[in-house]
Order: C-alpha cells, then sequence, then structure tokens
C-alpha cells in the first residue's frame, strides 16, 4: 500500500494479459472473423439500382439516340450489376422501351450507352471516359461522390443521416444533349 | 431394410417435389412483386431513401451526434474523439448512476475532491475545477460558484436515451469549462417516447443500505405539442467501509487526536431530488430543471463520532427557446437561460444556526443566446452565434457558504462564435473560433480545425483545438498567492482573502489524431494520440503560510486557489466494439503520460509536506489522484428473448495519494504519501423483460463482485484522506415501461 511497496505494474498488466484477456481476445477474433465476409463498405446498391431506373423515366434523351431500348453500360466491378439487372427484368423506362443491362470492360466498349455507371473502383478514370464519350447522349454516373463536379453529369452521395441523394451537373447534361426533369431535380444537388 | 427406406425416402422426395417447386414459384413471384412495388416507389418516397445498410456495430459506434459541432454529423465525421453511451448499453450494464456509465469512459476517471465530494480526471488530468462540462438536454450541470461536478447517486440514469462525450475541448463551441470534455446527456422526451416509465432500485452494501432511488416518467405528443415531466429522487450511501474524518475545530483543541477512523455506514449520504420538465409547441419550448444533491460531509466528525454536516446545492434551471427556420438556408435558435442557485445546509456546529436554506447566499446566471444556422449547401454549413452571460453572487454574512467577500460580485461574459464545416469529397473539414471577453478577465480566442475522413473501413481525423476559460466566482473569491494578504474572520471562524480579482484565466491547446478500422460488419477498433497543454492552470490545493501558521497552528492547511503554471498529458486510447445477435462487447484502453509536461506542484507525486520548498518529486510520470493505465470491458449477452447477462470489467492502474500517518497528532508527520495496488471491480448484472408482467422488468446486480477495497483519491495536494467507494452490493430494480407509440 505505501509507497515503499513498489509495484512492477507492467510486468503485472502484460502477465494478466497473457493469460486472461488475451486468450478471451484471441478466442473473440477467432470466433467471429471466420464466419462473417469482409465488406469494403455497407452501400445499398439496391437503393442506387432504384435512383438510375428513375433516371431512365425522368432523363430524356435526343430521339436520335434512342435505338428501341435504353441500355445501362457498368464500368467496374461492382454489385450494382444483379441489382440492375432484376429491376431490368421487372421494368421498362418510360416510353415502354426494355432496359439492357451491359458490363463494359473497357473503355473502347463505350458506345451506345444511355446510362454509363462508373463505379467507385474506375473514379480515376473519368477524364479518359469522358473524352471518349464526348458529346454523346450518355448519362455519367458515377458511384463516388464528387466526381459531378469533375464533368460527370451525377454521382451519388450520402447524407449524414443515410439518406441517398445524388449531386447533379447541369452543364454536364446539357453537353451531352441531356434534359432531366425539374421533379428529379429536385431530390439532387446541382454542382458544377 | 436399408434398400427399402432408401425406396420409401425417393418416394416422399418424388411427392413432395412439385409442392416444393410450387411454393419456391410462390416465393418467386411474392419477391417480384415486392421489387415491383420497390421501385415503383414515387420521387417524393426517395426523399428518405436509405443508402446504406448499416451494420449493427456502425450503428453503435457512428451515430449522428450533436456535442461536436452543435450541428448533426455521424461520430466519425465529428470534429473530436467522440464516445456515445446508448440507452441499451445502460441499461444492460444496470448502471445505478453517472459513475457506474462514465467509468466505461476511455480516459475518465473518478477523483475525490473536498468534502467528500466525488469529481471526474480526463486523460491523468484532474478536470473538476471547471474543465469538464456537463450538460443535460442543454443545460449546464457544473455549478456556477466553481464550475464543479459531483458524483454519486446524483444524476439519474434512467432517463437517458443517449450520452454523446467528446474527449477533448470543445469550447469553440461550449467556451468554459469545456477545455478537457463535454458529456452531453440527452433525456427521452415525449417527442419520441409518448408512455409511462417509472422504478424502484433497492441496493445493499456489506455494512448498510446502499441505495433506495424511485423515478418516473411520464410524456406525449399530440401533434405539435410536446409535454414531459421526469423525477428521480431517493438517498444513497457512498460507502460502509472505514474512513479517517477530522475533529471539527472546536473540538481539535480538547484532544490530543486530529480525528478518527469511523465507518461510513449510515454516515455518507447521496441523496438525489431531481425533476426535468419539458413543454414545446411548434419550435417554441420551455425547459426547468430542479436538482437539489446533498451529501455528507464525510470529512468533518463531531466528539460522538457522528458526521454532522450535510451539505446540498440547489440549483434551478430554466430556459426559454424557440426554433425558427426562416427558409430552406437559414434557421435561428434564441434562447434565455436563468439559473439560480443557493446551498442547502444542515448541521453546521455553530450557535444559532441549524441553516438549512441559504437562499441570502444565492448565485444567479442569466444567460442570452442567439445561435444562427445557414446551409451554404448541401456540403457547406455555417453556425455562428452570440452568447451573453451574467454571473452575480450575493454577499451573506455566512462567510463559510459560497464566499464571496462583503460586496457582491458580478461578471458578465460577451461571447461570438462562428463554424464552418465542409463536406469535402476529399475529407470533412471543420474550422471554428470562438471569442469571449469578460467584464473582469479581457478577452480571450478558442480556435478549432480539424480534418476527417472515412473511406472503406478505415476512418481517420486530426484536430487541434483551443479553449479558454474566466475564473469562476468562486475562483476569485478563494485565490491567494503571494499578492494577496489574508485577514480574520471577525469571529476567528475563518480567513478572508483581500485584493481579490488577481486570478489569471487559463488556455488549453489540444491536439489530438485518432484512426479506426471496421474489421467486419460486426466489429470496429479505433485508436486514438492526445497530447493537452493548458496554461495559467487554475488549481485547488492546500497551502500553509505564516499567517495560517500564527493563526491556526503548526497543522493547518488553507484550502485555495491558485494558478500553477502548466499542465497537460500526452497518451493514447484503444476503443473496441462488437455487435452481433448474441450481446455487444465494448472494451477499452487508455494510458497517459505527464513526464515531459510541466507539472504543477499542486499535482506533483511528492512526499507530505507543509512547506511547499520542503516537498521532493517522487514519481514524475504521474500525478496525483489519478491512474496512467485504464482498461474497461462490458459484454453482455442475450439468453434468449427476454434474459441478459451482462459483466462489466474496470482496471485502474497504480495511483498516489496522501493518507495521514495516525490518528495521533505528530506534527511533523501528520501525512505521507501512499500508493495503490492495480485494482480490479467487476459488475455483474442479469434482467428479465416482461417479468412477472408485460412492460415490467426486473434486474439484479451484484456490483464490486470481488470487494475491491477501491478508494477514490484526492489528485491535489490536500489532506482529504482516501474516501472509500462502495463495497460489495447487491441491487434489485424493477421497472415498469408502458410506451403508448407516438
Amino acid at each position: 500500500m505505501y509507497l515503499t511497496d513498489t509495484k512492477v505494474f507492467s510486468h503485472f498488466h502484460l502477465s494478466r494479459l497473457r493469460g486472461g484477456m488475451g486468450l478471451s481476445l484471441l478466442i473473440l477474433f477467432s470466433m467471429l472473423l471466420p464466419s462473417h465476409k469482409l465488406q469494403a463498405q455497407q452501400i445499398s446498391h439496391k437503393a442506387q439500382s432504384l435512383f438510375i431506373y428513375k433516371f431512365t423515366r425522368y432523363v430524356s434523351w435526343p430521339p436520335t439516340a434512342i435505338n428501341g431500348k435504353i441500355v445501362i453500360g457498368i464500368y467496374g466491378n461492382s454489385p450494382i450489376v444483379d441489382e440492375l439487372r432484376l429491376m431490368s427484368s421487372l421494368k421498362t423506362s418510360t416510353s415502354g422501351l426494355p432496359i439492357e443491362v451491359k458490363v463494359i470492360q473497357s473503355i473502347e466498349e463505350m458506345e451506345n450507352i444511355h446510362i454509363l455507371y462508373l463505379a467507385s473502383s474506375k473514379s480515376r478514370e473519368l477524364s479518359t471516359i469522358l473524352k471518349k464519350i464526348n458529346k454523346k447522349a450518355t448519362l455519367v454516373v458515377a458511384e463516388r461522390g464528387g466526381l459531378a463536379k469533375k464533368g460527370a453529369c451525377i454521382n451519388f452521395i450520402l447524407l449524414e443521416n443515410d439518406v441517398l441523394r445524388f449531386e447533379v451537373n447541369k452543364a454536364a447534361l446539357e453537353q451531352h444533349q441531356l434534359d432531366m426533369s425539374e421533379e428529379l431535380l429536385k431530390l439532387g444537388f446541382e454542382v458544377g | 431394410m436399408f434398400k427399402t427406406l432408401f425406396i420409401i425416402a425417393g418416394s416422399i422426395c418424388v411427392l413432395l417435389a412439385p409442392i416444393h417447386s410450387f411454393s419456391q414459384v410462390d416465393s418467386l413471384s411474392q419477391d417480384s412483386l415486392e421489387l415491383i412495388r420497390y421501385y415503383d416507389q414515387s420521387l417524393a418516397d426517395l426523399d428518405s431513401l436509405l443508402g446504406t445498410n448499416p451494420s449493427e456495430v456502425d450503428q453503435a459506434v457512428n451515430p449522428i451526434v450533436n456535442v461536436a459541432s452543435s450541428q448533426s454529423l455521424k461520430a466519425l465525421h465529428s470534429p473530436n474523439v467522440v464516445t456515445v453511451i446508448s440507452a441499451e448499453e445502460i441499461e444492460a450494464a444496470g448502471a445505478r448512476d453517472l459513475i457506474d456509465v462514465l467509468r466505461m469512459v476511455p480516459g475518465f476517471s473518478f477523483g475525490l475532491d473536498m468534502n467528500g465530494k466525488v469529481g471526474l480526471g480526463v486523460r491523468g488530468n484532474w478536470a473538476n475545477e471547471g474543465k469538464i462540462l456537463l450538460m443535460i438536454d442543454g443545460q449546464e450541470m457544473n455549478d456556477v460558484y466553481l464550475s464543479k461536478l459531483t458524483f454519486g447517486n446524483h444524476y439519474p440514469v434512467e432517463h437517458i436515451r443517449k450520452i454523446e462525450i467528446i474527449r477533448g475541448p470543445g469550447s469553440a463551441i461550449y467556451g468554459g469549462s469545456a477545455a478537457y470534455a463535454v458529456i452531453n446527456i440527452i433525456t427521452i422526451s415525449g417527442e419520441e417516447y409518448s408512455g409511462l416509465k417509472g422504478g424502484l432500485i433497492y441496493g445493499a452494501m456489506e455494512g448498510t443500505r446502499a441505495r433506495w432511488n424511485r423515478y418516473f416518467y411520464i410524456g406525449g405528443k399530440w401533434k405539435d405539442f410536446v409535454i414531459n415531466f421526469s423525477n428521480y429522487n431517493g438517498n444513497g450511501q457512498r460507502s460502509d467501509r472505514d474512513h479517517f474524518a477530522y475533529f471539527n475545530n472546536n473540538f481539535n483543541q480538547l484532544t490530543t487526536k486530529l480525528g478518527r477512523t469511523v465507518s461510513l455506514a449510515d454516515q455518507s449520504d447521496l441523496d438525489p431530488d431531481y425533476s426535468n420538465f419539458f413543454v414545446k409547441w411548434k419550435g417554441l419550448s420551455y425547459r426547468a430543471i430542479v436538482d437539489l444533491y446533498k451529501v455528507t460531509d464525510v470529512s468533518d466528525i463531531d466528539t460522538s463520532l457522528q458526521r454532522p454536516i450535510k451539505e446540498g446545492i440547489r440549483t434551478s434551471f430554466n430556459e426559454f427557446s424557440y426554433d425558427y427556420e426562416i427558409n430552406d438556408k437559414w434557421s435561428v435558435k434564441p434562447t434565455l437561460g436563468f439559473t439560480l442557485q443557493f446551498p442547502q445546509y444542515s448541521g453546521i456546529p455553530v450557535p444559532d444556526s441549524v441553516l438549512d436554506t441559504q437562499e441570502d447566499n444565492r448565485i444567479r446566471r442569466t444567460r442570452f443566446k442567439v445561435q444562427a444556422n445557414y446551409k451554404a449547401s448541401h456540403r457547406v454549413n455555417f453556425t455562428g452565434g452570440i452568447d451573453i452571460f451574467r454571473d452575480k453572487a450575493e454577499a451573506s454574512g455566512q462567510l463559510n457558504i459560497f464566499p464571496v467577500g462583503e460586496d457582491e460580485i458580478s461578471y458578465t461574459t460577451y461571447a461570438a462564435y462562428l463554424q464552418g464545416i465542409f463536406k469535402t469529397p476529399i475529407a470533412y473539414f471543420t474550422t471554428g473560433l470562438r471569442f469571449d471577453w469578460n467584464t473582469t478577465f479581457g478577452s480571450a480566442l478558442a480556435p478549432r480545425v480539424a480534418i476527417a475522413k472515412r473511406f472503406n473501413r478505415f476512418h481517420f481525423k486530426v484536430m487541434t483545438s483551443g479553449a479558454f476559460r474566466a475564473p469562476s466566482i468562486g475562483n476569485v473569491a478563494l485565490f491567494l498567492d503571494d499578492r494577496q494578504q489574508l485577514d480574520l474572520n471577525p469571529d476567528s471562524s475563518g480567513v478572508r482573502i483581500r485584493n481579490r480579482r488577481e486570478i489569471e484565466p487559463e488556455y488549453t491547446l489540444a491536439l489530438e489524431a485518432e484512426v479506426g478500422f471496421r474489421i467486419n460488419d460486426k466489429m470496429q477498433i479505433s485508436g486514438n494520440v492526445f497530447n493537452i497543454t493548458t496554461y495559467n492552470t487554475i488549481v485547488l490545493s492546500s497551502i500553509q503560510n505564516r499567517f495560517i501558521r500564527d493563526n491556526f497552528g503548526e497543522l493547518a492547511l488553507l484550502s485555495v486557489y491558485t494558478n500553477q503554471g502548466r499542465s497537460g498529458s500526452v497518451g493514447f486510447e484503444f476503443d473496441f466494439h462488437a455487435r452481433d445477435k448474441w450481446g455487444f462487447i465494448n472494451a477499452n484502453y487508455s494510458y497517459n503520460a505527464v513526464e515531459n509536461k510541466t507539472r504543477p506542484p499542486a499535482y506533483q507525486v511528492t512526499n507530505f509536506a507543509f512547506d511547499p520548498m520542503e516537498r521532493t518529486e517522487v514519481d514524475p510520470t504521474q500525478l496525483l489522484g489519478l491512474p496512467r493505465h485504464r482498461f474497461n470491458f462490458q459484454g453482455s449477452l442475450n439468453l434468449g428473448r427476454k434474459l441478459s447477462l451482462n459483466l462489466t470489467a474496470h482496471f485502474f492502474g497504480p495511483r498516489y495519494t496522501f493518507d495521514i500517518v495516525d490518528e495521533i497528532v505528530i506534527p511533523t508527520q501528520v501525512a505521507e504519501l501512499v500508493q495503490s495496488d492495480p485494482e480490479w471491480i467487476f459488475n455483474s448484472y442479469i434482467q428479465l423483460k416482461d417479468f412477472p408482467f408485460s412492460n415490467f422488468r426486473v434486474g439484479l446486480g451484484v456490483y464490486n463482485m470481488f470487494n475491491t477495497n477501491y478508494k477514490f483519491y484526492q489528485p491535489y495536494f490536500g489532506v482529504e484522506t482516501p474516501l472509500p467507494g462502495p463495497s460489495r452490493e447487491v441491487a434489485i430494480r424493477f421497472i415498469y415501461d408502458l410506451n403508448f407509440g407516438n
């Protein structure tokens, strides 16, 4: 109790950790780690897919760009592919046109795409993609926040309360000959 | 035989196959219909469409909090190191009071203040001298006189909806008293809980009744009208162990002893009486909190070996506010508050006074605040405001109670603050500045800059912030250094300090960095490092000088406030959380070091000597009263839908304090430095829901299971002998919870 009764604290503490607490923690980790798949982020791709479906209905493409269907291209690995395929099997665009979902492997394949979904992993290629698309009627939808300001038409963002919204670059929409309804615009935040 | 069985099983499979297929088709059609409905949602429905599926651990460690910035931000985006404690965690632990709850916070440790009162230390630094802010529903609970907090069966934990805590300065928004931490308690209100709640808790220690508390809540919401009221009252005991108390001065001369060691059983009252009323119509609201908390002064004893003095402070908080949304971008909230505080004493051993109420000795705070918020865009938000408050203390003939001298004292503080939050794609940037001008202590700035970023499973924060605190009325009244002179009170019962108002305001600068990693959907770990420096530290300590020696003898000490230069600490904290259907685990470890910091003389671990010149520092690695190492664990296990079992463990590294050597007066060696062993406290709690009837809950807890003799130590130079905490306590709790639903 008294000062003369010195204690080697670090030794005491570590030895307890090794014996009891350390073992408990080890068991805890070994029990839980293998049982759960590691996920990068809990993004709801189903919610993004719903927004993309609404884009097919509330964004207008020039008639010359429509060729009997609305094509959604996905560039970069993303679980949204499955969600969009499910959606396209059940729904059509405004004018009753079927929706086709296409996985794009390279920038060269970006022809005749009406909506291009750019997965986060491919964000760095935005400027190259924009050069490739040039002024074609393609709605570039980026998964990563902030890309609308860099030339994408739309990017998704999460608000603090986890609500999904999007940022929209009206200048980019115009450049791609696209028109978004005022009703849909109200849900987004204009940038650019 | 085997062949027959095989054929029968095969036949059953063939027969059942179409049924299975039909059910699959049905199930698919059902899924498809649900999906079609999902995609048919209107644009208006998308207004609240969630874009994430937050995991259980994410909901626990990353909820939206307001405490760090006064704006709604995710904890991991907030410009402070944030801890959030939910009602679920408090309930699972069977927490008896805020000591049980706040002990779980990394870096928080309790210490002994004057007269048997218990306060908080943060990250190795004593914080009870106005360096930690406690708010309940926006009302500052720190007493106006000294900016202190008192813990132990005080504030109710049963009404808490959640606690948001920042470890580190919050002064850029909250001003003084927020240099080391801010504890923001949000209680349930009619806004989100329409119903009735009530409960009883009875606890028994080894040698006395530990507590007998009652509480209830009633509240509801009807359209734009919200109303709720809660009350918590009862009585408790700090401990049932033996404790050394000093004989009152009047008796000191009659005996050869300084005092006696006497049990605290039934002599260490902790009696709360707390009410909280709230009413709101649209944006207009009124809140009143009345808090009367009485504590036995365990340091004082009379010849019949009783502790006669019970000290209390009655505080009433009244606040009117109006939340006005001017348009989509602008909102403004004016607030007008009145706080009235006066002491309640009983058993003071002076003639003509069984003083139960000292309303002549009151302190008032009048406060006017206006906070405006401007949403420049969805990514940029500005908050600014003005905060004007006036503290006024009235002089009283009873000089020992809230002493302010012979004149009324009043100070006015004018403050303005501005904060910008920039949610850029690169990171969240928060920058803020608060300017305070005090009519007595001049002006000061409290700046803040923070960067927070979350990417994939990582997050990090870098923060720097300052804090400024003008001394409180009590700090001024009880300040003494070489420039002051002492006078005897007319009745020779004590001393008065002349030439007041020389005390300097204190400043704090904190640098912090935090890194976190989400191990998987169910586990999250984070760690932070900190470096805190306080300048002109306002310190309470016991001193002796020639005047005191000449008038009161060789053993007399006077408790006064002084500025003692720099103080602070560096250290790190780790925090681990796991959540799953089986329950949850919270564990954290904190470490602080002071050897590379300037250590105020009153906080240093030295030998005991009345004369500061005769003290030599013994251990430069830590300060008095508080441990360097802390570890906390809470594990809660759901044993079915109704039954849960909780285990809480707290580890305290060795601590130092001064303790009395012997009850016999030995002029040269009254007290000596002592060091505690490393200590553990284990609590367990089992809870049964819907028992014996629905809406009822019953909980049984065993606290301090192994009867550790934990004592609260005084974290500054003084002669308050170590105060024993409760021994093993068995407590039973009955709760009735009838939620009408909103």
